[in-house]
Formats: structure tokens, C-alpha cells, sequence
């Protein structure tokens, strides 16, 4: 479950008369279980890929398949942490977490015993009654995490989950997502612009270019949990961060040329 | 602040003495007292808010439909805004002669004109709302396996409620601002009726004390929306627990 496939994906935006080309092209696979972070500059197109991958937007040319199936529109099948989180605010913690599971066919046991689960692996048992305003940003963020992972989705997709957290909390927060994710056995895929962040998390980071177009594919086979002080973890995020200066660049001397 | 313009009328009408205009202070006090316990006033008070019950009711029904599906589906904005549009410019009181010949005297065009006052404001605070939920609540909740039924419930009705209820704070203001207007002209009952009756027979104390009757009454039932507010959208007060 979750081996996820995108074959020659294109995606052009009209803008009035004027054709923008946001995706070129784009072919590459998830694996069962495994973890791959959408690396690039802002406007590369990266939120735009996921939010197709999601079924939100269908792409100008090219398919999407998860577990050999064409996708189209979105389902259960893929958990989605949007930007921001996106909790319901009319909704407790415990209404938002358990939200999907309405509309799968568990039982009404089942059902309380996947929330306890879910409390429990987020840490918010003691916040469920709470309404998502009253929560701080790293409960916000593991409460749509769990919401996500409610209905037990074959892939989940995460755009930007800590974009909005301080900097301090970061890492703190790596390692949380990735202990949820760890026991959670399910292949993700994350977009980030954060590199240190892409490398604690995944086992492979695809680097993309403002021209929207995939400029490497970058495997970590660090093992976990990762020491962000090893000369390993530095040396791939040194590869990562000159991969990026690079294509910026590239852009840069095109426009001035 | 209040007690500053007691004083000052109470020293005003001394000097104007003229009570047609400024009656006495305290005589309208009592007045003001007295009309708290008499039975006709009550009556009439009584009626009033029952057509204003009415109105605004029809108001709400009529405004969330609408409200919903104009915010909901663009299609439905660009049909009906026009139409909206257009009739919400008609003052609300060129409508009561259309409405005498439509009602006949009575309760009929007294509801009418509330509901006509009520029901913009209804309408465009609905539609607001529902366009100021953002797109990703959607699809969080299709993404969850939600359907259009679902997404109505779950997402739209409660993301339009805050928009709604303050769509409904206007509206029963504008309706109890305008039924008394309406009983002035299209009815022997009622509030209004009250007033126009208490200046025709000169008592202008009595005129004085129903007015602030209407302002408190007023105020009254906007404090109540503001209950329902908090009751109905406390999850948008960090500390609003319900």
C-alpha cells in the first residue's frame, strides 16, 4: 500500500492570453514506506505538484497513480497536511481528528479505539475538548497530523507542516513528525524549502528548479534517528544547498541575458 | 453619561417650559413607569415583536438559501446578484403603498416590510460569510472522503454561521427600525400605531417615554443575538468555552 507513481506530469496556468508553464514534464515514484521531501525555491511549483498529487487540481498532461489505480479527485486514500494545518475551528481537537473516520465503514468501537490511539500518539489527550484556537502551534500542527492519518491512508501528503513554526521549535518538531511517522508506517511525501529539514526527515529529497523541472534526485540512507551534527547529515545538506544556489543562479543570468 | 442627560433635560425643561415640546423630567418618568405596566401598551408591544418575530423569520429562511447558494456556487451569484441588487436600492418605504395593495391593512404589509428590511442584510452577510471560508477547508474534507452533503453541513453552515449571525443582529435592527414606520401607516395595532396615536392626542410624555421604550427594547434584542453569537460561535473566542 501507498507506492505512489507520476508519469510526464505538465501543468501550465493561464494567465489571460499569456501560457505559464509552472511543471515540466515531471516523472518520479514513491515507494512503499518511504519518505521523499519536494525541495526547491519558492514558486517552483513544488505546492502545486502536491496539491495534484491531493486531487485538489488535475494536471494539464500526465497521470497520477497510487498502487497501480489512476487517480482523480481526491479521497481517504491520501492523508493531506495542508499549509497552515487547515483544522476545522468549529471543531474540537477530538471532532477534528476523528472527522474522517465518518466516512469509513469502521465500527463505532473501532472508531473510539483509533482515537484513543491517535490522542495518544499526538500527545492530546489532555487538549481533545479543546477548539484549535486555543492550542499552541506544535499542537495545532500534531493534531492535523493525526487527522490525516485518521482513516489509515496509503500515502500522506504534507505541504510546508512546520512553515509556520518558530525557529527554535523546529527541530523539536522534526522529531516529533518523525516518531508519528515512524509508527505510523506510510509513505509520505513533503514539500519544504527548509534543507536541513528534508534531510533529517527522508530517505529521498528530489530537488526541483524554478523552472519546475526535477534538477536531482538526492537518496539519505543516513540511519535514524539522524545526528544534524554528523559530518554525513552536513555534507548532504551542503550538496542540497549548492544544488539550489545553482539553479537560482541559472535563473538569474537567463533573465539578465 | 446617561445621568448627565437626565440633568440636563431636567434643567432644560424648566427653562423652555413649553411641555408640548419638553415635558417634565420626572413627569415622564413616571410615565415611562406607568407604561411598563399597563396592559395596552404591553399588548401592543407584544404584537409588534411578534410581526417582527415573523418577518425577520422569513427573513432568515429566505436569506440563508439564498445566502448559501450565492456564496457557494458562482453561477448562482452571477443569476441572482443582479436581481439583488437592484431591489435592495427600492428606500424601504417606497414599498408600503405596493404593499397595502398587495396586503390589505393589517398584519400583512406590517411583515412584509420587515421581511423586505430584513432580508439584504441576511442575504449579503450569508454570502460573505460563505466566500471568506477558505478553499483548503474543502478540500481538508474531501480529502477525508466528505461529500457535497457532508461539506455543507460540516464545513459551509458552520464557516458561514459568525457571517449570518451578524447578518441577522442587522436585520432585526433594520426590522424593528421599520415596523414602526409601517404600523405608523398600515395598521391600527401595534407599537408604532401607539406612538402616532400619543401625538395626536398631545401627549408628548408619552411620546418621549415610548421612544426610549423602542431604544431599550431595541437594545435588548441585540444583546440576545449577541448571546446566540457567543453560544453558537464560541470557538472563535480563545477563551469563549461553551
Amino acid at each position: 500500500m501507498g507506492r505512489l507513481e507520476l508519469s510526464h506530469i505538465t501543468k501550465v496556468f493561464s494567465e489571460g492570453k499569456r501560457e505559464r508553464k509552472v511543471l515540466r514534464d515531471l516523472s518520479f515514484t514513491v515507494d512503499e514506506g518511504e519518505f521523499v521531501s519536494l525541495l526547491g525555491p519558492s514558486g517552483c511549483g513544488k505546492s502545486t505538484l502536491l496539491s495534484m498529487i491531493g486531487g485538489f487540481q488535475a494536471p494539464s498532461a500526465g497521470e497520477i497513480f497510487l498502487d497501480g489505480k489512476k487517480l482523480e479527485g481526491p479521497s481517504m486514500e491520501r492523508g493531506y497536511v495542508f499549509q497552515n494545518y487547515m483544522l476545522f475551528p468549529w471543531m474540537s481537537v477530538q471532532k477534528n481528528i476523528s472527522y474522517g473516520m465518518k466516512f469509513t465503514g469502521m465500527s463505532e468501537e473501532e472508531k473510539k479505539k483509533r482515537l484513543e490511539e491517535l490522542l495518544e500518539m499526538s500527545h492530546l489527550k489532555e487538549h481533545r475538548d479543546k477548539y484549535p484556537i486555543q492550542l499552541s502551534g506544535g499542537m495545532q500542527q500534531r493534531a492535523a497530523v493525526a487527522r490525516a492519518l485518521a482513516g489509515r491512508p496509503g500515502i500522506l501528503l504534507m505541504d510546508e507542516p512546520l512553515g509556520a513554526v518558530d525557529f527554535q521549535l523546529r527541530e523539536l518538531m522534526q522529531n516529533e513528525l518523525e516518531r508519528i511517522l515512524q509508527e505510523a508506517r506510510i509513505s509520505v511525501v513533503m514539500v519544504t524549502h527548509d534543507v536541513p529539514e528534508s534531510v533529517f526527515l527522508s530517505d529521498r529529497v528530489i530537488v526541483m528548479s524554478t523552472e519546475g523541472e526535477i534538477l536531482e534526485e538526492v537518496p539519505v540512507s543516513l540511519s535514524r534517528s539522524r545526528n544534524r551534527e554528523s559530518a554525513e547529515f552536513e555534507a548532504i545538506c551542503h550538496h542540497l544547498s549548492s544544488l539550489l544556489r545553482k539553479a537560482f543562479l541559472a535563473k538569474r543570468k537567463e533573465k539578465e541575458a | 453619561m446617561l445621568l448627565l442627560l437626565a440633568v440636563l433635560w431636567y434643567f432644560a425643561a424648566k427653562w423652555i417650559d413649553r411641555p408640548m415640546i419638553l415635558p417634565d423630567f420626572s413627569e415622564t418618568m413616571g410615565e415611562f413607569l406607568r407604561d411598563w405596566t399597563e396592559p395596552r401598551v404591553l399588548l401592543n408591544l407584544g404584537i409588534t415583536l411578534c410581526r417582527v418575530l415573523t418577518g425577520t423569520f422569513y427573513a432568515a429562511l429566505i436569506g440563508t438559501v439564498l445566502g448559501l447558494s450565492m456564496g457557494y456556487s458562482e453561477t448562482a451569484l452571477q443569476l441572482i446578484s443582479p436581481i439583488v441588487n437592484s431591489i435592495r436600492q427600492v428606500p424601504i418605504m417606497a414599498w408600503v403603498p405596493l404593499s397595502i395593495v398587495w396586503f390589505g391593512l393589517g398584519e400583512g404589509p406590517t411583515v412584509f416590510l420587515i421581511f423586505m428590511s430584513a432580508v439584504f442584510p441576511l442575504i449579503l452577510n450569508t454570502v460573505s460569510g460563505v466566500s471568506s471560508i477558505d478553499r483548503n477547508y474543502i478540500n481538508a474534507a474531501k480529502s477525508m472522503g466528505a461529500g457535497t452533503a457532508a461539506i455543507y453541513r460540516d464545513i459551509i453552515v458552520p464557516g458561514a454561521m459568525p457571517g449570518f449571525l451578524t447578518g441577522l443582529r442587522l436585520a432585526v435592527g433594520a426590522g424593528w427600525m421599520s415596523v414602526i414606520c409601517a404600523e405608523f401607516i398600515a395598521t391600527n395595532k401595534g407599537f408604532g400605531y401607539l406612538l402616532i396615536e400619543a401625538q395626536q392626542r398631545l401627549q408628548t410624555s408619552k411620546l418621549y417615554s415610548l421612544m426610549i421604550m423602542s431604544a431599550l427594547v431595541g437594545l435588548f434584542i441585540d444583546q440576545l443575538i449577541r448571546l446566540l453569537e457567543r453560544k453558537l460561535t464560541g470557538w472563535r473566542f480563545r477563551n469563549g468555552k461553551t
